[in-house]
């Protein structure tokens, strides 16, 4: 049995407030956990602890190293200036991925924006710049996938499209997700798990 | 009124006939300003990021101080410049003093500030979501260094083309280190007031205009970087 990632009396404080607070939490390899909570509760800075972004904080986490590397992808991504193109490829050329090229143009199939890669990202919409944000992680393989609140501003079909390829990648290489919503996920993506906070 | 027009019409007559002690004024000030700007963007964009980017104790006070260094009087660094270069002083083995490339070393002195607190400015304004994405992505350091070069290119932009206009512009370093020699070290900004001095008010004018148009065309750039920004 692969170990867990195990997190106990996380505690993480701002200026005196607690913004996030986890007495125990212990996430199975290949699981889709759901982390639900209302706005403040401290999903994101969960999702932010685990990804390596949060160094200031108490408690114990423990990410085992078959769990890297971890892709993260923010409440409301960043895309670099240029092109979809360019920012698919960010990673892949920064990690030297083979055939990152092949595996951009693959991606960007799976998730319908292949008609969008020589456009300027200043003229995407939300919906658009997320599922490229998501391409861009996931072009890395990631072991473990952290997504923040990931159907905000996508319509129904958009939000189908990225649930399927997510399962897709959950059962064929057995990724770890960890999706935080202040909404119950979408039926498409049934979570193992969820976990309430705050 | 009546001298300045002539002045302006002989000035464009001294343009035209392409006079050499203008022309060669407008070269070596052109030569000059841009060899100290590339020179200073090398250092002031290195420095600027890594202030940005880098914490340390006494940060605060080193960015103070590069920002206050924006206003020194050129004539304070001139007179630093000679110190340097003058025989007895710790360059003067160099023998630059009196050569256009003594001057280039104090518009160096010049620029360097300008452009390290301009990038400096410009990438520690910019969205924090930029380093952890790249973080999350992988990137190295340089590539997260190239990152933040193309993300903030607008503020640096700005930054190398201010310090241009200010070293294109200045007088006196180019008098103090350059010494004013004819064909040797004279620029636009000496040779006008050394025209003006001499009476020779249409070849002051004619120099002026040449200063009056690059300052145009540089504003004209720092617009329509800009706009191209914005858009």
């Amino acid at each position: 049995m692969k170990p867990p990632i195990r997190i106990k009396n996380l505690l993480v404080t701002r200026a005196n407030t607690t913004i996030c607070d986890i007495s125990e939490l212990t996430i199975e390899h290949g699981m889709c956990l759901g982390v639900q909570g209302i706005n403040g509760s401290g999903k994101s800075t969960l999702l932010r602890v685990l990804a390596g972004l949060e160094s200031e904080y108490s408690g114990l986490v423990d990410i085992p190293e078959l769990y890297h590397p971890v892709g993260f992808v923010q409440q409301s991504p960043f895309l670099f200036k240029g092109t979809v193109q360019t920012n698919l490829l960010y990673g892949a050329k920064a990690r030297n991925i083979d055939q990152a090229q092949d595996k951009a143009a693959k991606i960007a199939t799976l998730l319908e924006v292949h008609s969008l890669l020589n456009r300027d990202v200043k003229n995407l919409s939300g919906g658009e710049k997320r599922r490229i944000a998501l391409g861009r992680t996931i072009i890395l393989s990631p072991s473990l996938l952290l997504l923040d609140e990931p159907f905000t501003e996508m319509d129904s079909s958009g939000i189908e499209l990225v649930c399927h390829y997510l399962r897709e990648l959950q059962t064929t290489y057995s990724t770890t997700l960890v999706i935080a919503s202040p909404t119950p996920l979408p039926e498409l993506l049934a979570s193992d798990r969820i976990v309430t906070i705050g | 009124m009546k001298m300045i027009l002539d002045g302006i019409s002989e000035a464009f007559d001294l343009l035209m006939s392409g006079d050499s002690l203008v022309f060669d004024a407008a070269w070596r000030s052109i030569w000059v300003s841009s060899t100290a700007v590339i020179l200073a963007t090398v250092i002031g964009i290195s420095l600027g990021t890594f202030l940005a980017q880098h914490p340390f104790p006494g940060r605060s006070l080193v960015v103070t101080l590069f920002r206050g260094a924006m206003g020194v009087p050129t004539v304070l660094i001139g007179l630093i410049g000679y110190a340097l270069l003058a025989r007895q002083g710790p360059l003067g083995i160099l023998e630059l003093l009196y050569t256009s490339w003594g001057i280039v070393l104090g518009e160096v002195l010049l620029a360097v500030p300008i452009i390290v607190s301009l990038t400096h400015g410009g990438i520690k304004n910019l969205d924090p979501r930029i380093s952890e994405t790249a973080f999350m992505l992988g990137a190295g350091r340089l590539q997260r260094w190239r990152t933040y070069l193309s993300e903030a290119r607008l503020p640096i932009t700005l930054a190398i083309l201010t310090a241009f206009a200010r070293c294109f512009t200045e007088l006196g370093i180019a008098m103090m280190v350059g010494g004013n020699l004819k064909f040797k070290t004279r620029t636009l900004s000496t040779s006008t007031t050394l025209e003006t001095a001499r009476g020779e008010f249409s070849r002051a004018v004619a120099m002026s205009l040449i200063l009056l148009l690059i300052a145009i065309l540089i504003t004209l750039v720092i617009a329509w970087a800009g706009r191209e920004e914005k858009e």
